[in-house]
């Protein structure tokens, strides 16, 4: 059960309004499962990862759109790996659609962040208003 | 205006400064979840940043919530380390506390045993 621990879920739901009469009103709603092998190594059973591989996280994130007044759910399953560093986050994610009605072809996705705050502390990391940090 | 010259305009605008960051803890002795056969002198935690002493800090309880650490915490640099009373089988509890030198905040608990 303590395994259980590291994952994590987070989920968003909304509803969406389009500007264009002609389009359907839609219940747009997505969210991520992840198992945070740092969590897992810290806090609940040293397994002797490297820290390279502490700081991976599994993740799946997916995002789906039911249309409101016509239409059926489409959307997609993102399965990926995201690895997070103390400046930046790299992440790959193969897109996975759920039916025929989403599309046919599988996707994937890269994404690089960058954490300015940490970067650059005293400029952009800081206060606009008020003292430094 | 293109991705160079977008980056030439921030190099300019962005003055370089050290890079700081969250500390990680990194290694820890006992680590989580260790089921020890002689129990341990000490606690010792490493992190990935150095660390502001007033205000990072380690409780290690027994299973009754009793404090079992001998003295306070003693921090150089990234590490964190503190001595511990004379232990019982049991099962520890490690709950620490790290502000990084740039404040930055990060905490974490995990527990280990001690056979009879």
């Amino acid at each position: 059960m303590r395994y259980l621990r590291p994952f994590a879920l987070t989920a968003t739901v909304g509803y969406a309004v389009p500007g264009a009469s002609d389009a359907s009103r839609s219940v747009e709603w997505a969210g991520a499962l992840e198992y945070s092998l740092l969590y897992l190594q810290n806090n609940v059973q040293d397994q002797g990862f490297s820290n390279f591989i502490a700081h991976l996280t599994p993740i799946v994130e997916f995002s789906f759109s039911s249309p409101v007044d016509a239409g059926g759910t489409i959307g997609t399953f993102n399965p990926g790996l995201i690895w997070s560093g103390q400046h930046e986050q790299v992440a790959v994610e193969a897109i996975l659609p759920v039916n025929h009605a989403t599309g046919d072809n599988v996707g994937v996705i890269a994404q690089l962040h960058f954490y300015i705050d940490d970067l650059f502390p005293h400029t952009l990391g800081t206060s606009i208003f008020g003292g430094k940090p | 205006m293109n991705a160079r010259m977008f980056l030439a305009c921030l190099a300019i605008v962005v003055p370089v400064t050290p890079a700081l960051a969250h500390a990680f803890l990194q290694h820890a002795s006992p680590g989580a979840g260790a089921v020890l056969a002689n129990p341990p002198k000490e606690i010792v935690l490493e992190f990935s940043e150095s660390l502001e002493p007033t205000f990072s800090g380690i409780a290690v309880s027994d299973a009754a919530g009793h404090d079992v650490a001998a003295a306070h915490a003693v921090i150089t640099g990234g590490s964190m380390h503190v001595a511990l009373n004379s232990l019982a089988a049991g099962s520890y509890r490690v709950a620490w506390r790290a502000v990084s030198v740039d404040t930055h905040r990060t905490e974490g608990a995990y527990s280990f045993t001690v056979k009879p």
